[in-house]
C-alpha cells in the first residue's frame, strides 16, 4: 500500500488576496513526507485557502508552492495527484460507493483487475467492507466520511488533504474517527494536510500544527511546544484555557509586575518584543487555605465559583490581579474548598511563561 | 365543574365545525380533481361510442371499437402520417435547440456575474410570459416587411415555424437546468478534477448525469409544449405544412366529432404517459 | 463513449480543454454563453415587437395614432377589449379558488392523494388544448353531462336549460381548466417551503382553520400565488384556442386580432389591438419576475437561495 511518491509539500512566502482581502499572508511552512500537518485557526483564517491552493482550485498571489520540489503553479487540478477529502464529502450522489472510489482510480492509471482489487482494500481499510453497491445517500455520516476518505486516499495521492473532514459529525464519532484517521495516516505512511478549527484534533491528531489567524501564520510546532509554550497571546488563548496576567517585565529580567501590583517570578528566553504578558494554565495552579499557600508564586482571594467537571473541579477565584481560574484534579484525599472560601492560588516558576502579541517574534 | 362543562360543550360543537368543514374541504378537492380529468375522460369514452352524432355518451350499443376498426381508413383519409411526422420533427428539432440555447443561457446567469443581472434573467424568460399569438403575428408581420422592403424572400416555411417555437420554448430550459444549477454543489466538480478528471470529463460524467433531470424536464416540457402548439403554428408554418394541432382544429371547426375523439384518445394515451414517465424520473412539475 | 478509443478521447478532450482554457476564462466569454439567446430574443421578439409598435402609429406614410383612436371609439372594440379583460379576471380569481385547496391537498395530503394530485394536474397540460376543448364542448353542449346535471339541481329548466356554450361562460370554464395547473404549481412549490409547525403553532394559539389560512398560509404563500396569478392572467387574457372554439361567435382580444389578420389584413388597426396586450404583458413580465424572486429562486422560482 505505500507509496513511492515522496509527497514533500513547501509552502514559501504564499499569498493570496481575493480583492481586497488578503485571505493568505505570506505563508512559509514545510510539510516531510510522511508527516500529518494540521492547520489550526478560527473562521476566516486562511486554512481553505491554503488547501485549495495545493490542490490547484485556485491560484496563488504571490510566493512559490512546490509539491516535491516542482513548482505547481502550472500544473492543472487533475494532475496534481492530491487526495482531498471535502467537509461536505462531495461524494458523487449520482454513483455508488464502488464507482465513486473508481472514478478516481480510472483516471490514475490503474487498470481493471487492479481496480477492483484497490476498490476492495480501501473499502475494508475504512471498515466499509459490503457496502460497495450503496448510494452515497444511503448512507450515515460517518459512513459517508470513510468513503470520502477511501476515495481519497485510494488513488495513492501524494499529499492527502482533508478540509474539516470531521466537522459535520457528532462528538462521539468524531473522537472515534479521529483514532480511525491517525491510524490509517500512520499505516499509510501518507503526508497529510489537516484543516481543523478544533484544537483538541489538532493536539491529539498532529505531528506538528500550524496555528494561524487572519491569513497570518501564528506558530509552528509540535501539539507540546503549541500548548506549553505558545509564541504569541493569540496561540495561548486559542488552545486550551490560560490565566493572563497584564503587566510588565522588571529590568531585572526575571520578574513581572502586574497590573495589580503583584510581582511574580518569570522566565524568559530573550526579552519579548511588543506587550508582554504572563500566562499560567490553569491545571498548573493549585489552592492552598489562605495563608498556607508556598511556591514560586503566590496570589491571595476568595473563591467564587465552583464548577465540578467530573475528572476535575474548576475554581474562579477573585484576586487583585482578576478572577483566576484553576483546575484541580478530583483526588479523594483532596480537601475541597468552596465557595466563599480565602485561598492561595499557588504555582511554580516553569509554570509562568511571558508572551506578547506580536506574532514575528514567535513565528 | 359548571366551566369545566361549558368548555366540553364548546368543543364538542367547535369539533362539529371542524367536521363539515373537513368533508366540505374533501369534497371541493375531489371535485376540482373531478374537474381536471373530466373533458379528457369524455373525450376517451366518446371514441368507443358508436353511434358518431347525438348526445348521449353511453348511447346504444356503447362500447363499440368501431372507430378504432376503421382506424387506418380514418387516418389515411386525414394525411393524419404526414401531420404526425411534421408535429414530431418540428418538436424535437426545437427541443434540441432549445435546449442548446437554453441550457447554455442557464449556466451562463448562475455561473457567470453579471451587472444588472436580474434585468437579464427578466429579459431572457420574458417569451414565458409574452403572449404567443403576439410572437407569431411580429415575426410574420416582419418577415413579410422584410420581403417587401429588400428582395429576400421569407416565406413561411420550416424554418419560420423553427423560428416561433423556439422563441416560445427556450426559457423553460433556463428554468429547469437553472434550477439544477444553482442547487449544485462546486465541491463535486473539484473532487473530480481532484481526482484526475479534466474539465470536459468533469462536466460529462460529474456535472451533466447531476443536472440530469433538469435537463429531462426541460426537454419534456419543450417537446410537448411544440408538439401541441396551435396558433404559432397557424400563422408561421405556411401553406405546406399541417401539424397535429392544425389538422385537429381544423377538424373541430368541420364537426367531425368521432374523429377527434379517435385521434384525441390516442394523442392523448401517448402524451400523458411520456408525462407520467418523466414526472416519475424527473419530477417535472418541479419546474412549473 | 467505447466506440471511441482512449487516446482519440484524450486528444479531444485536450484541445477541448485548451480551448476552455483560452476563452473560458475572458471576460467576454459569458456573453458568447448567452449570445444564441439574445440573438433570438433581439431577432425574433423585441425587433418584431418594435415593428408592430410601430405599425400601429403609421398611417400611410407618416405617424399618427388613428388605429388607436378607431379602437377606442368603436363601442365594439372596447366591448372586446373589457370582456377579455374581465374574462382575465374572472379565470384568475377560480383558478385561484380551485387551486389553492387542490395544492394544499397535495402538499399536506397523503402521499397518493398528493401523487393522485399531481398526475391529474399534470396530465391534462400535456394533451392538445384542441383535444381538451373538445371535452368541454361535449360537456358543456346542449344536452351534454353539465347542462342535465344543473336542471337536476333547478339551475334553469328543461325548457330553457343554462347555455354555457359560445359564451362568455364557455371560454371562462374552458380556461379555467386548462390555467389550472399554472396556479396549483407555483403554490405547491411555495407550500412545500413552508413547514407544517407553523400551522400547528397557530392552532396551538387558537387559531381556527380560517385563521391559519388567512394569518398563515396566505402570506407565507403569497409569492406562489402571485406568480400564479400573474401566469394565469397573461395566459387568459392572450388564448386563442379555447375562445376560438367554446366561445362561437364571442370574441375576445386575441380572436379578434386573429380574424383581424387573417381575414382583413388591417395591420394598423390588429397592431392597435396587439399593442394594448403588449402593454399588459410587459407589465406582467415585471411582475412575475419580483413574484418569483420572493418566493426564492433567481430563475423561475426552484430551489434555493445561494
Ligand atoms: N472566493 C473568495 N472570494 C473572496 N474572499 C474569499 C474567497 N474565499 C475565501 N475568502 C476570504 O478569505 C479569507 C480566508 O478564508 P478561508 O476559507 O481560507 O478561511 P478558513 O480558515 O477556512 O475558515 P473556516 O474555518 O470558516 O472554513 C476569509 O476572509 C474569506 O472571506
Ligand atoms: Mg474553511
Amino acid at each position: 500500500m505505500s507509496t513511492d511518491s515522496q509527497g514533500r509539500v513547501e509552502y514559501a512566502d504564499v499569498v493570496k488576496e481575493y480583492g481586497d482581502v488578503t485571505a493568505v499572508k505570506e505563508a512559509s511552512f514545510t510539510v516531510e513526507p510522511g508527516e500529518f500537518v494540521a492547520l489550526l485557526g478560527p473562521s476566516g483564517a486562511g486554512k481553505t485557502t491554503l488547501l485549495r491552493i495545493l490542490a490547484g482550485f485556485e491560484e496563488t498571489s504571490g510566493g512559490r508552492l512546490t509539491l516535491d520540489g516542482r513548482d505547481v503553479d502550472a500544473v492543472p487540478p487533475h494532475e496534481r495527484n492530491t487526495g482531498m477529502v471535502f467537509q461536505s464529502y462531495a461524494l458523487f450522489p449520482h454513483m455508488t460507493v464502488r464507482e465513486n472510489i473508481e472514478f478516481g482510480l480510472k483516471r490514475n492509471g490503474f487498470d481493471g483487475d487492479e481496480i477492483d482489487e484497490r476498490v476492495e482494500t480501501v473499502l475494508s481499510m475504512v471498515d466499509l467492507a459490503g457496502y460497495g453497491d450503496r448510494k452515497p445517500a444511503n448512507l450515515s455520516g460517518g459512513q459517508q466520511q470513510r468513503v470520502a476518505t477511501a476515495r481519497a486516499v485510494a488513488i495513492e495521492p501524494r499529499v492527502l488533504l482533508m478540509d474539516e473532514p470531521l466537522g459535520a459529525l457528532d462528538k462521539k464519532l468524531r473522537d472515534q474517527l479521529q483514532v480511525e484517521l491517525t491510524d490509517l495516516q500512520s499505516d499509510l505512511g501518507i503526508t497529510t494536510l489537516y484543516v481543523t478549527h478544533n484544537q483538541s484534533e489538532a493536539l491529539t491528531m498532529a505531528d506538528r500544527i500550524v496555528v494561524m489567524s487572519q491569513g497570518r501564520i501564528e506558530q509552528i510546532g509540535t501539539p507540546t511546544e503549541i500548548y506549553d509554550a505558545p509564541a504569541t497571546r493569540f496561540v495561548a488563548e486559542f488552545i486550551g484555557d490560560a490565566n493572563f496576567f497584564e503587566g510588565d517585565l522588571d529590568a531585572d529580567g526575571e520578574s513581572f509586575t502586574t497590573a495589580g501590583g503583584t510581582t511574580l517570578d518569570v522566565t524568559y528566553d530573550s526579552a519579548p518584543a511588543g506587550t508582554p504578558c504572563a500566562f499560567v494554565r490553569p491545571e498548573r495552579m493549585d489552592l492552598a487555605p489562605r495563608g498556607e499557600g508556598d511556591g514560586a508564586n503566590v496570589v491571595a482571594g476568595t473563591v467564587e465559583n465552583v464548577r465540578f467537571v467530573g475528572s476535575t473541579t474548576q475554581y474562579y477565584v477573585s484576586t487583585v490581579d482578576g478572577r483566576l481560574l484553576v483546575e484541580r484534579q478530583n483526588q479523594r484525599v483532596d480537601a475541597a474548598f468552596a465557595e466563599g472560601d480565602a485561598v492561595d492560588v499557588t504555582w511554580a516558576l516553569a509554570d509562568t511563561r511571558v508572551v506578547t502579541d506580536d506574532p514575528a517574534d514567535g513565528a | 365543574m359548571a366551566t369545566a362543562s361549558e368548555e366540553s360543550d364548546g368543543s364538542r360543537l367547535s369539533a362539529g365545525v371542524g367536521a363539515v368543514a373537513d368533508w366540505a374541504y374533501r369534497l371541493l378537492v375531489y371535485g376540482v380533481l373531478l374537474f381536471t380529468v373530466a373533458p379528457l375522460v369524455v373525450v376517451v369514452l366518446l371514441s368507443f361510442r358508436p353511434n358518431p352524432y347525438g348526445n348521449s355518451v353511453f348511447s346504444a350499443g356503447w362500447p363499440s371499437t368501431t372507430w378504432y376498426a376503421n382506424l387506418p381508413d380514418l387516418l389515411a383519409s386525414l394525411g393524419f402520417a404526414s401531420s404526425l411526422i411534421a408535429s414530431l420533427k418540428i418538436a424535437v428539432v426545437t427541443t434540441i435547440l432549445s435546449l442548446l440555447i437554453g441550457g447554455l443561457a442557464a449556466y451562463a446567469i448562475v455561473r457567470k456575474e453579471f451587472s444588472y443581472s436580474s434585468l437579464l434573467e427578466t429579459v431572457l424568460i420574458s417569451p414565458l410570459v409574452y403572449p404567443w399569438l403576439l410572437m407569431s403575428l411580429a415575426i410574420l408581420m416582419t418577415a413579410s416587411y422584410l420581403s417587401g422592403a429588400f428582395d429576400v424572400r421569407i416565406s413561411m416555411s420550416f424554418s419560420t415555424l423553427l423560428a416561433g417555437h423556439v422563441l416560445f420554448t427556450f426559457p423553460y430550459p433556463i428554468r429547469t437546468i437553472g434550477a439544477g444549477l444553482q442547487n449544485y454543489d462546486d465541491e463535486l466538480d473539484e473532487a473530480a478534477r481532484n481526482l484526475g478528471a479534466t474539465r470536459l470529463d468533469t462536466v460529462w460524467n460529474v456535472t451533466l448525469p447531476l443536472l440530469r433531470p433538469g435537463i429531462i424536464s426541460g426537454a419534456a416540457f419543450v417537446f410537448i409544449l411544440s408538439f401541441n402548439q396551435y396558433i404559432i403554428s397557424l400563422f408561421l408554418s405556411g401553406t405546406s405544412i399541417q401539424t397535429v394541432p392544425l389538422l385537429m382544429f381544423n377538424l373541430i371547426k368541420a364537426q367531425s366529432p368521432p374523429q377527434i375523439a379517435v385521434l384525441g384518445t390516442m394523442l392523448m394515451a401517448g402524451m400523458v404517459a411520456l408525462t407520467i414517465v418523466v414526472e416519475y424520473v424527473a419530477g417535472m412539475s418541479r419546474y412549473i | 463513449m467505447s466506440i471511441m478509443s482512449k487516446r482519440f478521447r484524450e486528444g479531444v478532450s485536450k484541445r477541448l480543454t485548451t480551448m476552455l482554457g483560452t476563452y473560458g476564462g475572458s471576460r467576454h466569454a459569458k456573453w458568447l454563453l448567452l449570445a444564441p439567446a439574445l440573438l433570438v430574443l433581439v431577432g425574433l421578439l423585441y425587433a418584431p415587437t418594435a415593428f408592430i409598435l410601430q405599425e400601429s402609429v403609421r398611417v400611410g406614410s407618416h405617424l399618427g395614432l388613428t388605429h388607436y383612436a378607431s379602437v377606442v371609439v368603436s363601442g365594439y372594440y372596447r366591448s372586446v377589449a373589457l370582456r377579455t379583460l374581465g374574462i382575465g379576471l374572472l379565470v384568475t380569481l377560480l383558478t385561484f379558488a380551485l387551486g389553492f385547496p387542490l395544492a394544499y391537498a397535495a402538499v399536506r395530503g397523503g402521499r397518493l392523494l398528493g401523487g393522485a394530485i399531481v398526475v391529474a394536474t399534470l396530465a391534462p397540460l400535456s394533451v392538445d388544448l384542441v383535444i381538451r376543448t373538445y371535452g368541454w364542448y361535449i360537456l358543456l353542449g346542449q344536452g351534454g353531462p353539465v347542462p342535465k346535471l344543473l336542471v337536476a339541481l333547478r339551475v334553469g329548466t328543461v325548457e330553457s336549460p343554462p347555455q354555457l356554450l359560445f359564451n362568455t361562460a364557455g371560454i371562462v370554464v374552458g380556461l379555467t381548466h386548462v390555467l389550472l395547473p399554472f396556479m396549483v404549481f407555483p403554490i405547491m412549490t411555495v407550500l412545500h417551503t413552508i413547514p407544517r409547525e407553523y400551522e400547528e403553532a397557530a392552532r396551538n394559539l387558537g387559531a381556527n382553520r380560517l385563521g391559519v389560512f388567512a394569518h398563515v398560509l396566505l402570506p407565507l404563500a403569497l409569492p406562489g400565488i402571485a406568480a400564479g396569478m400573474l401566469l394565469v392572467f397573461t395566459n387568459s387574457i392572450a388564448a386563442y384556442v379555447t375562445p376560438a372554439i367554446l366561445g362561437g361567435s364571442t370574441q375576445t382580444l386575441a380572436t379578434e386580432i386573429t380574424s383581424i389578420f387573417t381575414t382583413t389584413n388591417d395591420w394598423g388597426l390588429g397592431s392597435a389591438l396587439a399593442v394594448l396586450l403588449v402593454v399588459v404583458a410587459v407589465c406582467i413580465i415585471v411582475g412575475y419576475q419580483r413574484a418569483m424572486e420572493a418566493a426564492g429562486g433567481a430563475i423561475g422560482g426552484t430551489g434555493g437561495e445561494r
